[in-house]
């Protein structure tokens, strides 16, 4: 196999999507906890249009934090995620081959599809579908999309997401993500994944863990989930969305913090749903009209 | 005869789910060829990752003609009535024929099927039985209206030969099928069932679950053997992986020794829950640093596919290891602190308030006595850890290991692990302060929740009050521990009184009588369900170790000579004195005019306060002993004397010597339920 860097990994599966007919887009502007919460997931994957797009999303889960210590949990990381609308007949096979475009040999390894159904309460949104193991290992998640913000998915889009870090370590052999080779480069002009990133880390995890000002976050939760009702009111569900996407992340900070009980959580993720729900259902709304 | 083979091939199916939906397929397709009243000899399902097969033999070619009287209205009935009837069976009034049934006549429709081809009914039927069965979780796919597991591919059907191309949602039925996903992806055409199973096998698919799952079973003892080790036996993983591939392949990775440092518990549980593999054990029962696993494919290096395994697992430990260190770092007592951030319920607090009360029912059951109370407080700390986090079911475990960890005595730590015991039926009981802590612990939960209206109802028992009911029971008796529950109850009860605003739902007799009646469901094993009901009452009886010696005594007593004629006489004094009123008087000695009367009468002084005082002093086969003693005074007075004589006042001291002897047997047991 080839040592793809991880820059190369990410252009590798850019080309083979764009090749297949994907739309390349760039990632969300807004701190989100995993690729599916890009609008070109969440508001694209309703609908009866047509939608065959591919991006990375860096992702962040304040929890996570580990000050850079741990081997392969981060606050912050990488995803890339594909939409197929309606999901092909070939998916797995079109996935696949992506897994060869990379250099994986399908005669050498044990490729395995692991039931694993997703949810995630706070987008009300669940769809069926798998891990992908590579010799054990998990390297993507594939859903078929079946609801988001509770309304049901039809056409179902399939939705592909490839853990980048972990199929880089698969691929580059390495045991800790901050060793990854990032560039390719050799020499002066060399970067390691924890070169890049790691410092950020850090003063995240301090920032995720210690330090956030809790007031703030609550009054700013408060002010997001405030905004995105005013913004629905005027039949704008993109920005609506965007306010949503924002308190979620909010409530992630203040999960971090240790400050949300049992049972307060619930009460906030149902907060956070049902803003997702709102935007979700004005944008089918403005969809259809 | 025909044969009928169907493949459902469809993209992954869940592991789990794969055993239930052949079972269910085969009833559901059973059912079906009754229904469309199709003779066969034989159903069999077979189930992978990839398809699901149906086998049906010794098909009748056709059914044969037939005829069926359909009933129809009365003759009388108004004509719109006669013509409705007409109009459903899509028949003229002229087809009808006249027939008197029961007195009344009805007009009658012989209904006449004609022959008909098995396969035109399949062709145009099969697609039922299909669309029948309900998976636990189904999904639409593409632009696609049915919904199945996960997508459904391609449809095989095959019926004597020959390809049955019936419709179902987009998809027609083909005599196609395919081989291994990696290493034989072809399509291949089929005919009989014979063939299919020979070309899968061609291809690289093992077709029956059962054969995978003994090759599966044979490959990794043989392997275990070899390495002079024993696995860990876990039927569940096997039967999990044994879904996850066609072609299983057996492999053994190894373990870095750094990782050995982590409880063997941890490793196993890291390695089953993510990665499906099964643990090693050297002969002296201690964690071998390897693993099997089960691959789906003949990799051209299977050596990669090992080392591949083994840097996941490495990546898997490390994480296993990080979070034991990071663990070990804070005490089981700052470890506490953090369970006051955790509910325990909604109504009832958080887990820290609940350790507390724990602590102090510890401290009632157990007094003076260190090591159950610094138990108690530090039992649910492992909860807070970073390993339970990851894996809840090692909590009690890990705080075994932190305890011992830092330098807690072997009772204390012991106490931790075992105070969530027994978790089922075939689990084990603790013993020792362990005993103790868990009975706290479970009584307290029971109350709580029972208070705060979690009683189950029906098959609904999310916070599985029941287990922890009959855990209760079953610590008490194993131990032996002479605890009154009634008291027990009123003890957890109170400690809940700061929340009495909201969990109020529950009274401390409901709690008493759930705990009765799981009593009861333990001992319907042991004992007749009479014999039960005769003896338990907790109300009256708090103990239920008291309660199981009387029931031992009865047991035996009930098969001595005496005991026929005793309660004979104990349902005749019963039914006699049933309705008496003037149970409290004095019995008048000089009434008596017979030696029955007064050898009763002496009986009973005498042996009343004796049999009194075994109660006292628990010994129910002693007093049970000298209630059989009573058996001739009271079988005598049976035999000879009257009760109901016309001298009232001699009838009534008559019912008085009668309720005296009743009294004496109710004191020992309900014997009415005998």
């Amino acid at each position: 196999m080839t040592k793809l860097s991880f820059q190369e990994l990410i252009l590798k599966l850019q080309y083979y999507w764009q090749d297949y007919g994907c739309a390349i887009l760039q990632p969300y502007d807004v701190e989100v906890g995993a690729g599916t919460f890009h609008p070109a997931t969440v508001l694209r994957s309703l609908g009866s249009k047509p939608w065959n797009v591919a991006y990375v999303q860096p992702s962040r889960r304040p929890t996570d934090s580990r000050y850079a210590q741990h081997p392969n949990r981060m606050q912050h990381y990488y995803q890339f995620q594909v939409i197929l609308k309606p999901s092909p007949d070939d998916i797995q096979d079109l996935y696949l081959k992506s897994l060869e475009h990379l250099g994986i040999d399908m005669q050498a390894h044990d490729i395995r599809f692991v039931e694993d159904d997703w949810e995630s309460p706070t987008l009300g949104a669940s769809g069926l579908g798998w891990e992908v193991w590579c010799d054990g290992m998990e390297v993507s998640q594939f859903t078929y999309m079946q609801q988001i913000g509770g309304i049901d998915c039809r056409p179902v889009a399939g939705e592909l997401t490839y853990g980048l870090e972990r199929l880089a370590l698969y691929i580059q052999g390495v045991d800790a993500v901050k060793d990854l080779d990032w560039n390719g480069q050799t020499g002066e002009k060399a970067l390691t994944y924890g070169q890049v990133d790691f410092e950020a880390e850090k003063q995240f995890s301090k920032f995720n863990l210690e330090l956030a000002d809790t007031e703030i976050l609550f009054r700013h939760f408060e002010d997001a989930e405030k905004q995105c009702s005013a913004l629905i009111k005027e039949n704008l569900p993109m920005p609506a969305y965007e306010y949503c996407i924002k308190a979620s992340h909010l409530f992630n900070l203040l999960c971090a913090r240790g400050v949300v009980s049992v049972t307060e959580r619930a009460a906030y993720i149902a907060r956070v749903r049902h803003l997702a729900k709102l935007s979700c259902e004005n944008w089918i709304e403005m969809d259809k009209s | 005869m025909s044969e009928l083979l169907l493949e459902l091939f469809s993209e992954e199916i869940p592991a789990t789910m794969q055993q239930k939906a052949a079972v269910g397929y085969e009833e559901i397709f059973a059912k079906y060829f009754q229904e469309q009243t199709i003779s066969f000899a034989s159903i069999k399902s077979y189930v992978g990752p990839r398809r699901l097969t149906i086998h049906v033999t010794g098909i009748a070619a056709y059914i044969s003609a037939s005829k069926k009287e359909v009933k129809g209205p009365k003759t009388s009935a108004p004509e719109n009535a006669i013509h409705g009837f007409c109009h459903s069976n899509g028949i003229s009034k002229d087809l009808l024929s006249r027939q008197e049934i029961k007195g009344v006549e009805y007009f009658v429709y012989e209904q006449m099927t004609a022959q008909q081809q098995t396969k035109d009914i399949l062709q145009n039927t099969l697609m039922d039985p299909i669309s029948t069965y309900v998976w636990p979780k189904s999904m639409f796919w593409g632009d696609y209206q049915i919904k199945w597991v996960r997508p459904l591919r391609n449809i095989m059907c095959i019926f004597d030969g020959q390809t049955l191309d019936f419709k179902y949602g987009h998809l027609v039925a083909n005599n196609k099928s395919f081989g291994h996903r990696f290493m034989s992806p072809e399509p291949f055409e089929v005919t009989n069932f014979a063939e299919y199973k020979q070309k899968l096998s061609d291809n690289f698919v093992v077709l029956d679950h059962f054969e995978r799952k003994a090759y599966i079973s044979k490959e990794s003892n043989k392997i275990a053997a070899k390495m002079g080790l024993v696995i860990k036996e876990d039927n569940d993983l096997l039967e999990e992986v044994t879904g996850l591939v066609e072609y299983p392949k057996v492999l053994l990775g190894s373990i870095d020794q750094k990782f050995l440092s982590v409880p063997s518990e941890v490793l196993s549980s890291s390695m089953r829950s993510h990665q499906k593999y099964f643990s090693l054990f050297d002969q002296k029962g201690d964690f071998a640093p390897y693993f099997l696993f089960v691959s789906n494919i003949a990799a051209t290096n299977p050596e990669l596919v090992v080392q591949g395994n083994e840097k996941v697992l490495s990546a898997r430990l490390s994480d296993a290891l990080y979070f034991y260190n990071q663990d070990l770092k804070t005490k089981l007592n700052q470890k506490s602190q953090k369970l006051d951030k955790i509910i325990f319920h909604a109504k009832l607090g958080t887990v820290g308030d609940k350790v507390q009360r724990v602590a102090k029912m510890a401290e009632y059951l157990l007094p003076n006595n260190e090591d159950i109370v610094k138990a108690a407080l530090v039992c649910k700390s492992d909860i807070v850890s970073e390993v339970v986090g990851e894996f809840p079911n090692l909590q009690g475990i890990m705080g075994y290991y932190y305890a011992k960890y830092e330098s807690l005595n072997e009772d204390v730590a012991v106490a931790i692990r075992d105070h969530y015991k027994p978790q089922g039926p075939s689990d084990s009981c603790p013993a020792g302060i362990a005993a103790f802590l868990a009975l706290a612990d479970k009584i307290d939960s029971l109350c709580g929740l029972m208070l705060a209206g979690e009683k189950p109802s029906g098959s609904k028992d999310p916070f599985a009050l029941r287990r922890q009911a009959l855990g209760i029971v079953r610590i008490v008796l194993e131990n032996e521990l002479l605890v009154n529950i009634s008291e027990l109850v009123d003890v957890a009860v109170s400690g809940y009184s700061v929340y009495k605003k909201d969990a109020n739902l529950c009274s401390t007799s409901q709690i008493i009588e759930f705990l009765e009646d799981r009593m009861r469901h333990f001992l319907k094993d042991e004992y007749s369900h009479e014999l039960v009901n005769a003896v338990l009452d907790l109300e009256k009886e708090p103990s239920l170790v008291n309660t199981k010696i009387k029931l031992d005594s009865l047991q035996i007593f009930v098969k001595e000579d005496a005991y026929t004629d005793l309660i004979i006489a104990y349902k005749r004094a019963s039914n006699i004195v049933a309705s008496f009123v003037g149970k409290d008087e004095k019995i008048n000695e000089s009434l008596f005019d017979n030696d029955y009367e007064k050898n009763l009468y002496n009986f009973l002084q005498d042996y009343e306060p004796k049999i009194k005082a075994e109660i006292m002093a628990k010994n129910y086969s002693g007093s049970l002993k000298m209630l059989a003693a009573m058996r001739a005074p009271i079988s005598s007075f049976f035999d000879n004397v009257m009760v109901k004589v016309d001298n009232q006042i001699v009838a009534n001291n008559r019912l008085l010597l009668l309720s005296k002897a009743k009294q004496i047997f109710d004191q020992i047991a309900k014997f009415d339920q005998l």
